[in-house]
């Protein structure tokens, strides 16, 4: 079975999210794809970090078109609305990568995830997560299925449900005659 | 919450089998009622403060998920939780867009029937995994249409004069045509005519709609 390829971005972010903690050594089903021509060093792991010369997000989009992960994880430790550009131009420029948030679980706002996951986000994990579930996620979220608390479904239905009845109660326009 | 609170939890189904199940997962909490049918299910609802109804997909009368959003009609705040045997997932998916809490197996056990009421109560939904993915997916749809909406009214309310979107605003505030006009030092018969353009420019037809616009405009910026 062929490994779940997996890259980390961060943009603006204070803490680098333990990627190594959680691909366990002698792991096979998921592989960390880092991009070690960086200048930043020789065996240096390379993160989306941005340059100064383009945009984060397109710095971002570039070196994920060119790692070409199945699953990528953003570092969202700290909330950043780069992020939402991010998750949208992912969804156009590389749909066959999904996308899950590293989320510290005593900062997040839901308001902040909700928007987060209205931009094209599969799911969130916690920054304190044990490397046998960060398998267990990406092989989820891999195989297509969304990582949402209840309670975040909960609320996404809420928005869902509330739109459709606005839109039967016929709030808007009137078709012109 | 726990169910160690004042819950009013109504069970309707006519199977014995069930009910009596539910009543063991919820043995010791609540005042709980129960219904058999589907009218007394709708009259105990009009009656009765209920927070969260236990509903069997097989109560006598009840006709599928149009059934379900008369319920919900009844009593908007009500939780639903619909047991049934397996259905499909398009059908689950409706049921939840019409606004029910959770789905579950009608032989579902007692220790779980309690789990589920907690979450529910607590806010959450109880649904299967598989179907998270949809829910995804139609939040982003929603959204981008969201968006496409409001980019659509912002459009058409730069058309607007700038005495007509102070009039716009005023309508969303709620003002009649007589205070507007005292307000703006004009006729009302002015404030008429500046009505009539600006509901022909927005593709509109009252002034109900205009204010639903103008309060959604003011909601997004």
């Amino acid at each position: 079975m062929q490994p779940i390829t997996v890259a980390v971005v961060e943009i603006d972010q204070d803490q680098h999210i333990p990627v190594e903690k959680f691909v366990r050594q002698n792991q096979t089903n998921v592989e960390l794809l880092t991009d070690t021509r960086s200048n930043y060093g020789n065996h240096v792991e390379r993160r989306f970090v941005s340059r100064n010369s383009v945009t984060p997000v397109d710095n971002a989009i570039a070196r994920i078109k060119r790692l070409n992960p199945r699953v990528l994880l953003v570092n969202a430790n700290k909330s950043i609305d780069e992020y939402c550009d991010l998750l949208l131009a992912l969804r156009y420029q590389c749909p066959d990568t999904q996308a899950i948030l590293i989320i510290d679980e005593t900062m997040a706002e839901e308001n902040y995830l909700l928007k987060m996951l209205a931009s094209g986000a599969r799911g969130f994990i916690s920054n304190n997560l044990d490397s046998l579930n960060f398998s267990k996620i990406v092989r989820a979220v891999d195989q297509g299925e969304a990582w949402v608390s209840r309670k975040m479904t909960g609320k996404i239905m809420h928005e869902i449900v509330s739109a459709s009845r606005c839109e039967s109660s016929g709030i808007g326009f009137d078709s012109p005659s | 919450m726990n169910l160690q609170g004042l819950v009013l939890i109504l069970l309707a189904s006519s199977s014995k089998e069930i009910l009596s199940r539910w009543e063991q997962g919820l043995f010791g909490f609540s005042p709980i009622y129960s219904s058999h049918s589907f009218v007394s299910l709708t009259e105990k609802l009009v009656k009765l403060k209920l927070e969260v109804l236990l509903l069997d997909y097989e109560l006598p009368g009840l006709k599928n998920q149009q059934s379900i959003l008369e319920l919900i009609n009844l009593r908007r705040e009500i939780k639903i939780v619909v047991f049934s045997p397996e259905l499909p997932n398009e059908i689950e998916w409706k049921l939840f867009k019409a606004g029910v809490k959770g789905c579950c197996q009608n032989n579902m056990q007692p220790e779980q029937v309690r789990r589920v009421i907690n979450a529910v109560l607590q806010g959450e939904l109880w649904i299967r995994r598989t179907l998270t993915n949809q829910i995804l997916n139609e939040l982003i749809k929603v959204t981008h249409e969201k968006h496409r909406i409001e980019q659509a009214v912002n459009d058409l309310l730069e058309n607007l004069t700038r005495r007509e979107h102070e009039i716009a605003m005023l309508v969303g505030r709620g003002e009649s045509n007589k205070k507007i006009a005292q307000q703006l030092v004009i006729t009302e018969r002015t404030v008429k005519a500046h009505l009539t353009k600006i509901f022909r420019k927005l593709h509109i037809s009252d002034r109900i709609k205009l204010a639903l616009i103008m309060k959604d405009a003011a909601r997004s910026t």
